[in-house]
């Protein structure tokens, strides 16, 4: 590997950032290959949200006619009471929870502990199934509501189209993140990551900076709903 | 993986605050939204939990303030590029929504009128 050219330790702030760029080697030194790649899916999927969003600020900067309030369009009717957004609310608080759980896992993935480890990323996987389900539970209200891409009973015809792209592509990720997280489940709690076993796809060994490495991504998806929360539903 | 062993070192409870920070700053932005406040305030406010809420984790649950400068800027220093796309097409939905309300909507109107 290329860290063993790097024995000294590479000076701190911002002269270290222009000897690691300039350094003619390893831009980043001490990370492995694996973490920078996954901050550079991360920074491209930033880009991917960010016109998202940024088209939806067109979208509702453009049209002539009235925004639909999300504070009503998704809100529940509990006991007889009209709470404005509150299975959003419920749903932030999930998304949030998984990644203090998240969190945790990783530190304890640090710590070698695998038992402890596995089970944080099961409770993870757990609390992104339900942030999903919850997900489609909404979608369901809202289809059964008369929302459409094109046409809604609210108000502006685009709320529908940002709203499905939006929170569709997201969910995606929320998915695709809970399937990664079973596989790693069991990776840890098999001791793939100990022993370095080769994984069933890809064939690299099974290292222990993996469960960081897909903690970084499930940080990722619950950043990007910090965003939609804000935008989309408070705004 | 020498360098990974001081987040090993950092104390459960920290872990704890940043994640009941993220509840409360949460909540606040919930309560900001129901509460009859100026409009304006109201998306000032909720801008700034947002931005505090993406900073705590991004630079703890992501690990962002352990990595060097390097990977730190490589990550947020592109994305800046949003920023000048939020001004120019924030400048250009308002410019297409003044063309709208001058030339469709009104014409519409006086359409149905007519009729």
């Amino acid at each position: 590997m290329a860290e063993s050219a790097t024995q000294e330790t590479p000076p701190p702030g911002f002269t270290g950032m222009i000897s690691d760029w300039s350094s003619d080697q390893t831009t980043f030194k001490g990370a492995g290959w694996g973490k920078p790649m996954m901050w550079l899916f991360i920074l491209s999927d930033i880009f991917i949200f960010g016109i998202f969003l940024l088209g939806y600020m067109s979208a509702r900067l453009a049209t002539p006619d009235p925004w639909p309030d999300a504070a009503e369009v998704f809100a529940l009717t509990m006991f007889g009471v009209q709470i404005p957004l509150l299975l959003i609310a419920i749903m932030t608080f999930i998304l949030i929870s998984s990644s203090g759980t998240m969190a945790l896992a990783v530190k304890y993935g640090y710590e070698r502990n695998r038992k402890v480890c596995g089970r944080l990323i099961l409770a993870t996987a757990v609390l992104g199934a339900i942030f999903v389900g919850m997900q489609a539970f909404e979608w369901t209200i809202l289809i059964m509501d008369g929302v459409r891409p094109w046409a809604n009973p609210w108000g502006s015809a685009q709320f529908g189209a940002t709203f499905f792209l939006i929170t569709g592509f997201h969910g995606t990720h929320v998915t695709i993140g809970v399937i990664a997280l079973l596989y790693m489940y069991r990776k840890v709690m098999r001791g793939d990551l100990d022993d370095g076993r080769p994984g069933a796809i890809t064939g690299r060994k099974g290292r222990w900076e993996m469960v960081e490495i897909l903690g970084l991504y499930w940080h990722f998806v619950d950043l990007v709903w910090v965003f939609i929360f804000a935008f989309f539903y408070l705004w | 993986m020498s360098d990974h062993d001081e987040h090993a070192t950092m104390p459960l409870k920290s872990y704890y605050w940043v994640w009941g920070w993220l509840f409360v700053l949460s909540v606040c932005s919930y309560i900001v939204d129901i509460s009859p406040i100026p409009q304006m305030l109201q998306w000032i406010l909720i801008t700034f939990f947002m931005l505090a809420k993406a900073g705590l984790i991004m630079a703890v649950f992501m690990h962002m303030q352990w990595e060097r400068l390097s990977l730190v800027m490589m990550v947020l220093v592109p994305p800046g590029a949003l920023l000048f796309a939020l001004f120019v097409f924030g400048i250009e939905g308002f410019h297409i929504e003044n063309v709208r309300e001058t030339f469709f909507v009104n014409e519409f109107f006086s359409r149905t009128e007519g009729r």
